[in-house]
């Protein structure tokens, strides 16, 4: 062989190779399926609306951004998991609340469904919020999607038998390939009881999803994006719109504070969660800081 | 005549001693289990730290969550037991009062009777004189 032959040959195989190996490399790629979701839902949790404090300097400009976001985003239906108010001891304070941040979010012309918090219906037992939003607890068909609003915040944290009766029997008329998205203020989970962040008799509750291959439990109270599980069924917690809370050190008790917020970094830790299914739930958490360019110019 | 007479009288004694002697073993010693209003403070003290002490604090010290902003759950460790008297407790652990949860949509009357008489071991304070 001359070289030139040589060279001739060693450039065709070379040549076949880099061909060959990206056809080969291509056919044993899967084709990627569209994810085009048959709901898309946004949860909004613990709006806290009345609240002061160092965990929040300017709680009215963290719940614009946050609607805002909520606009962007175009859900099929607005989820809110509870707290809307920062409760009072007065009534009349909790109903003007209340009734504020309720047309705030109506106005937004999105269908909801809305779950209570403690400080929306502790004090009174939910009366308020039954005449204000609705119903404490809901089953609701929305797309196929099965949403089903628990109350464990209005007699305390926990469901009671009544309610749990209830859902046993909603959940027995679901067929068990529906897909279904349980939403409720507090952890179905004792997650830290120590900060009432569980719910008494949530493990029987959350043990009724088993059944249900296409299911997503949300919750919110616990400010944070935040995994926890009971009897085999997850739960994640949302972050707050309002101000955020810190994760608990078992080791170190310490009392429940909001993280103090930064001048420099508002809305740090703050955000909503865009839930979508199709076929199988899809959760993206969305913060409200402004996104930070490294290398960006500051002049 | 006689001899019935003694046997009778030593043949039953034995089973009238060992009556008495089972019936006073029984007075003294715990039954296996609790009579109906015994209760566990034990048992109390697992079920209020889960229940009660994110709220009333540590040993009903009072320093806990505010479950509402300016309304903190009171200390229960300076009661005057006369006037929290078990029942008196076990009512308003059971049916709450807002913003104190009503526990009993969850727990069985024996598991409130045991929290009420958690709650009456906690007292630090002297008991006021009747």
């Amino acid at each position: 062989m001359t070289r030139r032959e040589a060279l001739v040959w060693l450039g065709t195989m070379s040549g076949s190779l880099l061909l060959t190996s990206p056809v080969r490399a291509l056919s044993r790629l899967r084709p990627v399926r569209a994810f085009i979701p048959r709901l898309r839902a946004v949860q909004i949790s613990d709006i806290h609306h009345g609240y002061r404090g160092v965990g929040n300097p300017d709680p009215a400009a963290s719940v614009d951004r946050a609607l805002a976001l909520v606009k962007r985003l175009r859900p099929d239906v607005l989820l809110v998991s509870g707290d809307l108010i920062e409760a009072d001891r007065a009534a009349r304070v909790r109903e003007r609340r209340l009734h504020e941040v309720w047309e705030r979010l109506t106005a937004l012309g999105i269908p909801l469904l809305a779950v209570p918090g403690e400080q929306d219906a502790l004090m009174d037992r939910g009366s308020l919020w039954k005449q204000v939003v609705g119903p404490l607890h809901f089953h609701e068909e929305v797309r196929g999607v099965h949403v089903i609003g628990l109350d464990n915040v209005s007699r305390g944290y926990l469901l009671g038998s009544p309610e749990r009766r209830w859902l046993f029997n909603v959940l027995d008329g679901i067929p068990q390939d529906s897909p279904v998205l349980m939403m409720a203020h507090a952890p179905l989970a004792w997650f830290y009881p120590p900060w009432n962040w569980y719910t008494y008799d949530g493990p029987a509750a959350a043990t009724l999803l088993k059944r249900f291959p296409h299911h997503l439990f949300i919750h919110g109270h616990v400010h944070q994006v935040l995994t926890d599980a009971v009897a085999g069924i997850g739960g994640l917690g949302a972050r707050a719109v309002s101000f955020a809370y810190p994760l608990p050190d078992r080791q170190q008790p310490v009392p429940l504070r909001p993280l103090p917020m930064p001048d420099q970094n508002r809305n740090d830790g703050l955000g909503v969660r865009l839930i979508e299914f199709s076929e199988r739930f899809r959760v993206t958490d969305h913060v409200l800081v402004e996104p930070v360019i490294l290398g960006a110019r500051t002049d | 005549m006689a001899m019935k007479g003694q046997l009778l009288k030593f043949g039953l004694l034995p089973v009238v001693l060992a009556v008495g002697v089972a019936v006073a073993i029984s007075r003294g010693l715990p039954a296996a289990h609790s009579a109906p209003g015994d209760g566990s403070i034990p048992q109390g003290a697992r079920l209020y730290q889960l229940a009660c002490m994110s709220c009333h604090g540590p040993d009903g010290n009072g320093r806990g969550l505010a479950p509402v902003p300016g309304m903190a759950a009171p200390a229960l460790d300076r009661l005057d037991l006369n006037v929290w008297t078990e029942a008196r407790l076990a009512a308003v652990i059971r049916s709450g009062s807002p913003p104190m949860p009503a526990f009993g949509a969850v727990l069985p009357g024996d598991a409130i009777h045991n929290l009420a008489l958690y709650v009456r071991s906690l007292q630090t304070a002297p008991k006021r004189a009747r």
